[in-house]
């Protein structure tokens, strides 16, 4: 159409896919429990499974962070600084990255369950979790606070979610620090093979949580005035 | 002469009609997209209200165009035209400048532009007087002052269309009681758009009752004081309207904002109202202004001093429009309406305020702005209240560079035509 418009000006808004992208980085970290779950049942078949499927979800995030990012020319103007939003964004993808990691880890080899680390191990899972949905959730008001111009009382709100993220990856830490020690107290009954490999799910699992505690100070500055 | 007559009326036309096509979609854009309006009903109000505006408001800035940038009495002057004929030189003039400028829009078109009719016809009219009265006769400060206002009309709707978003962000959106705050503000912010509309119906609509009214003892003054009055309780009727809007004890941010853009849907059907009458009023100038300055001229086979703009010149630019609406500008609403989907009505009402009050100010002083690098600048200055989720500001770059061609472009298109009219008619 022969135009001489002003269309150009309005582009397309970011945090609603960024919200999509939010889910699907949450759909792919249920799947952990899921997996570890097959994996204490001794189930290895399901676990390959599993972690093909985090690896199909991971990708599908990539996906989305790529169509988000290829949407933010410089040109494009942002009620939020437009790095601070790419932060937000690599940050989300970075928790993803992390749980495909996990399932990859988990596919090395043959991992053998040692009673002594299931009971906290769930705990930790449980824990991880809690903060990623909760990151989920605080990336979900986001559509409220862009409504209510990044500043009020959403904002607030937004803020207030934000330090409840700090407070549950304190606690997924605590609960990894206990987890490497009693993983060390019996290193002489797991194999030197073995030993490295659940070390570094440990550390996969807890970047979950320092992940999605980095993305929500990177929303802090979001509403910071 | 009559050939000049009809081609004058012919270029008109097609000015109005690409006026009516495209820039008053560019208006209506924010409307439609916000879905304040359908795209039927927004067809349906730019009709009414640029064909209002054009009629009733628009004969300010085509008075400029007619004769603030080159005086038509130069032209009865002997020693720049020894013939006596300087009228018929006038008459082409004004053809040329009418020509190079239609031309220049159908080109931004085609490139997809967003170039100005306002500054087309501007630039065309600059060229115009410096071929034919000299350079040192062309009214430079009238031009100089024109041209500022391109810059400071998008940079004032932009600081107006900030403002009044900042208000609804502190009074509405994030009032501790969302009841209050738009019961309150919402009337408060539609004061001066009902202001503007009663003082335009009094000064412009009923124009020809004035000496009737003087009669009566009700002169410019108790005008100006009814029209505030009026404009008060034209908005506390609103208010009392709105006392219906309830927002439930303990709603979620999601329905608390969802009744608080409802009630914007309708203050925005007033805004959309108000944009297209100062789109009108604005931008028939440009179509009308030449037309009338060669129609007065051929009328009284001479240059007159005060000749008034005859009537039915208002409505051909008028009707010409609302045929450019209907013929192509309705297709263009309807693309804009379903691109731009990420404005609000809050948004829409903000930046629509700004837009419209900066044209109407521009009008009054007739002073010819561009319409639709106002509702840029109205729209971006929302952005900076961060009310708007993403703007691509890369449109700025195609202003400038618009800017840049636009002037020079009609400037040299009309001294040609200019050269080439003389020589085969005169």
């Amino acid at each position: 159409m022969m135009v001489r418009s002003i269309l150009t000006l309005f582009a397309k808004s970011p945090f609603a896919p960024l919200i999509q992208l939010a889910d699907k980085v949450e759909e792919c970290c249920n799947q952990v429990p899921v997996l570890f779950d097959a994996f204490f049942e001794g189930n290895y078949e399901s676990v390959h499974g599993i972690s093909e499927q985090i690896s199909h979800l991971e990708h599908e995030a990539d996906v989305l962070k790529h169509r988000i990012r290829d949407e933010l020319p410089r040109t494009i103007f942002l009620p939020v600084d437009r790095r601070d939003f790419l932060d937000v964004l690599s940050a989300l993808d970075a928790i993803a990255d992390c749980a495909e990691d996990v399932g990859i880890l988990f596919t090395l080899r043959e991992m053998e369950p040692h009673e002594e680390l299931i009971a906290p191990l769930k705990s930790l899972v449980r824990r991880v979790m809690a903060t990623v949905s909760h990151a989920a959730d605080t990336v979900r008001v986001l559509g409220m606070v862009a409504e209510a111009g990044f500043e009020g009382k959403e904002a607030k709100r937004m803020l207030a979610m934000i330090d409840e993220l700090g407070r549950l990856e304190h606690e997924a830490d605590l609960v990894q620090d206990d987890l490497a020690r009693r993983l060390f107290a019996i290193e002489d009954q797991i194999k030197p093979g073995s030993l490295l490999i659940w070390n570094k799910i440990f550390n996969k699992v807890g970047d979950m949580a320092n992940h999605a505690e980095r993305m929500g100070n990177r929303l802090r500055l979001f509403v910071a005035a | 002469m009559e050939i000049a007559l009809w081609m004058a009326l012919a270029f008109g036309f097609y000015m109005a009609w690409s006026i009516g096509a495209n820039d008053a979609a560019n208006a209506m854009g924010t409307s439609v997209g916000s879905k304040a309006v359908s795209f039927r009903e927004a067809v349906i109000i730019a009709a009414i209200f640029e064909f209002l505006g054009a009629l009733l408001a628009g004969g300010g800035v085509a008075d400029t165009m007619r004769k603030g940038i080159v005086d038509p009495m130069l032209f009865q002057d002997l020693a720049l035209f020894p013939a006596g004929n300087g009228y018929e030189y006038f008459v082409w003039g004004m053809m040329a400048s009418l020509i190079s400028a239609a031309l220049w829009i159908h080109i931004a078109a085609f490139l997809g532009w967003p170039v100005s009719t306002t500054h087309s016809i501007v630039g065309a009219i600059a060229g115009f007087g410096v071929v034919s009265v000299g350079a040192d006769n062309v009214e430079w400060m009238k031009l100089a002052t024109i041209a500022l206002s391109w810059l400071t009309s998008p940079v004032i709707g932009g600081i107006l269309a900030f403002a009044v978003f900042t208000v609804i962000r502190k009074f509405i959106l994030d009032a501790d009681d969302a009841n209050r705050g738009i019961r309150i503000w919402a009337p408060v912010l539609s004061t001066p758009a009902f202001t503007t509309m009663w003082l335009i119906l009094f000064f412009k609509g009923l124009k020809s009752r004035h000496e009737l009214f003087a009669t009566w003892g009700f002169d410019a003054k108790a005008m100006m004081i009814l029209s505030v009055v009026l404009g008060v309780v034209s908005a506390i009727t609103l208010g009392l309207f709105l006392r219906k809007t309830v927002i439930p004890e303990g709603a979620t941010s999601e329905q608390r904002y969802a009744v608080v853009e409802n009630v914007f849907r309708y203050l925005q059907v007033i805004t959309a109202c108000f944009v297209a009458f100062a789109h009108g009023s604005n931008d028939v100038a440009n179509s009308i202004g030449p037309v009338s300055a060669i129609v007065t001229t051929i009328d009284h086979m001479g240059i007159t001093a005060k000749a008034a703009i005859p009537t039915w010149v208002l409505v051909l630019g008028a009707v010409g429009i609302v045929i450019g609406l209907a013929s192509y500008g309705y297709r263009v609403i309807e693309t804009i309406g379903t691109k731009i989907t990420e404005i609000t009505p809050t948004r829409g009402f903000a930046a629509e305020f700004g837009a419209a009050a900066t044209i109407l100010i521009g009008s009054n002083l007739g002073i010819p702005l561009s319409t639709t690098h106002t509702v840029v600048g109205a729209v971006i200055g929302v952005g900076f209240a961060r009310g708007m989720n993403a703007l691509n500001l890369k449109i700025i770059l195609n202003i400038v560079k618009s800017w840049i061609y636009t002037i020079p472009f009609t400037a040299v298109l009309t001294i040609i035509l200019y050269s080439l009219f003389t020589a085969i008619f005169i």
